[in-house]
């Protein structure tokens, strides 16, 4: 009866698990959103503050955040690429250096999308407009990870009720 | 080949094979001049010259390409590289530094500020990128008519626009810092108000100006060797295009603290120097000790003269 009571345990426990696995899965895609609203808003800052050229700001930016975020990275070779002096469009050298970044994350299509259209906000030439339309870049960032903590939360209490009920379900089955 | 490159980097990647061409002009290219809707003009050894439409250089004028607006929107933000709102202050006076020292003048509508002063340039229709070249050795056949024994004197380069009054000032500047036959190097401190001379970008000189050159990047002439005198000790004070009383006010404070000063002028000759009311206090106190007057022949810029400080010719067609 014993053995019964502790396989019946270890079953809830390990269908528990799962539960706690694809909750964090889902919380990572909401701190990579939360990360990349950082990230934005340190570019808009430093465009209000010091009004050095993007490449510039990128490389810093990069530095700063490449050690525990990818997208650091990418804003490193993004940096490179544009003072290479190779002419390639920003549009292009982002896409593909997010691209790579992006693709290993968890983040849906159209958050994707949002992030590749940086570019498109990079063509003011007023610095207080400049940084106004980055930090409202980084709003919209922000408000798709308010968007994803949100639905996060209620698929965790979903996905934990389901995997806590099928442990239950499968444990009565077999005992 | 490496002026090729730099011009050639002036212009995004999708673009370069209409100005492989004009790129390989490299030497003799003066001016690429752009306006929105109008044709491409380049000015070649003082000659007007036209990219066709698959940029090979012609003199007809008919057959002359047509520059869109957004191309060149696109070669602006380019040379920016993409952050317009960097060049902001740059803009408001009329031009920025681009990758390779050169100067991009720039012509749009103006945005003024409430007090009446330029505050930016939007819808930028025309720009007139301005190569500079760099001449290494231009100044030796005069250097030593510049010093009195192993001391720099006052020296002032007069000449019309064009003739290679900054291209002459930047060598003498890079031969009194590096060092030459007559003296050893000395500290110069170089107002650069409009890059052109050490053409720096983001800071570094793009240009050779000697190895103890200190460069004010951007910064009005008459601060910036105030700024220079108080900070970093120049023996030599280099400034280029001499214009106001406040600039000779400033001038003459180097001076009083012992510095030597190599200075550029408009002109076209000494006589008319001398009706220069602005610089009617330095004339009278003989305080230059040379006058480099400029003049250009057949592409080539000479120096006609190198007076004393009373005026006396020393010599003549160097």
């Amino acid at each position: 009866m014993m053995t019964v009571w502790l396989g019946a345990g270890l079953l809830i426990f390990g269908a528990v698990g799962v539960g706690t696995c694809i909750c964090r899965e889902r919380r990572e895609h909401t701190g990579q959103l939360k990360n990349l609203e950082q990230a934005f808003l340190i570019i808009s800052g430093e465009i209000g503050y010091s009004r050095i050229s993007l490449p510039e700001i990128l490389k810093d930016t990069g530095e700063k955040i490449a050690p525990k975020d990818p997208v650091g990275n990418a804003f490193l070779q993004i940096a490179a690429r544009l003072c290479d002096g190779s002419g390639q469009d920003i549009r292009d050298i982002w896409q593909e250096e997010m691209e790579k970044v992006l693709g290993m994350s968890r983040l849906t299509a159209q958050e994707k999308e949002l992030i590749c259209s940086f570019p498109d906000t990079v063509w003011y030439l007023d610095g207080e407009r400049q940084q106004s339309a980055v930090r409202k870049f980084a709003q919209r960032i922000g408000e798709a990870a308010m968007c994803a903590a949100q639905k996060e939360q209620e698929e965790n209490r979903v996905t934990m009720m389901v995997s806590l009920a099928c442990g239950i379900f499968t444990a009565l089955m077999l005992c | 080949m490496r002026l090729y490159e730099e011009v050639i980097r002036l212009f995004p990647e999708h673009l370069r094979f209409l100005w492989k061409n004009t790129a390989e002009e490299g030497a003799h290219l003066q001016e690429i001049r752009l306006r929105a809707q109008k044709p491409v003009i380049l000015i070649i050894g003082g000659k007007e010259v036209y990219p066709d439409s698959s940029g090979r250089l012609t003199e007809d004028f008919s057959k002359a390409r047509i520059l869109p607006y957004e191309e060149l929107g696109q070669i602006l933000k380019h040379i920016c590289r993409y952050s317009l709102y960097a060049y902001e202050e740059e803009m408001s006076r009329g031009f920025i530094s681009a990758d390779g020292g050169f100067r991009v003048g720039i012509a749009g509508e103006v945005i003024l500020n409430p007090d009446g002063s330029v505050k930016n340039i939007r819808y930028i229709s025309s720009l007139n990128i301005r190569i500079a070249h760099e001449a290494k050795g231009a100044a030796l056949p005069v250097l030593a008519y510049l010093y009195s024994g192993r001391r720099l004197e006052n020296t002032l380069i007069l000449s019309p626009p064009g003739c290679g009054k900054t291209t002459l000032l930047r060598d003498i500047i890079r031969l009194v810092s590096d060092g030459n036959e007559i003296a050893a190097g000395q500290t110069v401190g170089l107002v650069d108000e409009r890059s052109e001379i050490a053409g720096c970008f983001q800071g570094i000189p793009g240009n050779d100006v000697g190895m103890r050159t200190d460069v004010l990047d951007g910064c009005p002439k008459q601060e910036g060797m105030m700024m220079l005198l108080r900070s970093m000790a120049p023996q030599v004070v280099a400034v280029d295009e001499l214009g106001s009383r406040e600039e000779i006010h400033a001038l003459e404070q180097a001076l009083k603290c012992g510095c030597s000063v190599l200075a550029t002028i408009h002109g076209t000759s000494y006589e008319e120097l001398k009706q220069k009311k602005f610089m009617e206090p330095l004339l009278n106190e003989k305080v230059f000790g040379r006058f480099l007057i400029l003049e250009k022949k057949q592409d080539q810029f000479l120096v006609e003269q190198v007076r004393d400080r009373d005026g006396n010719i020393l010599v003549q067609n160097l």
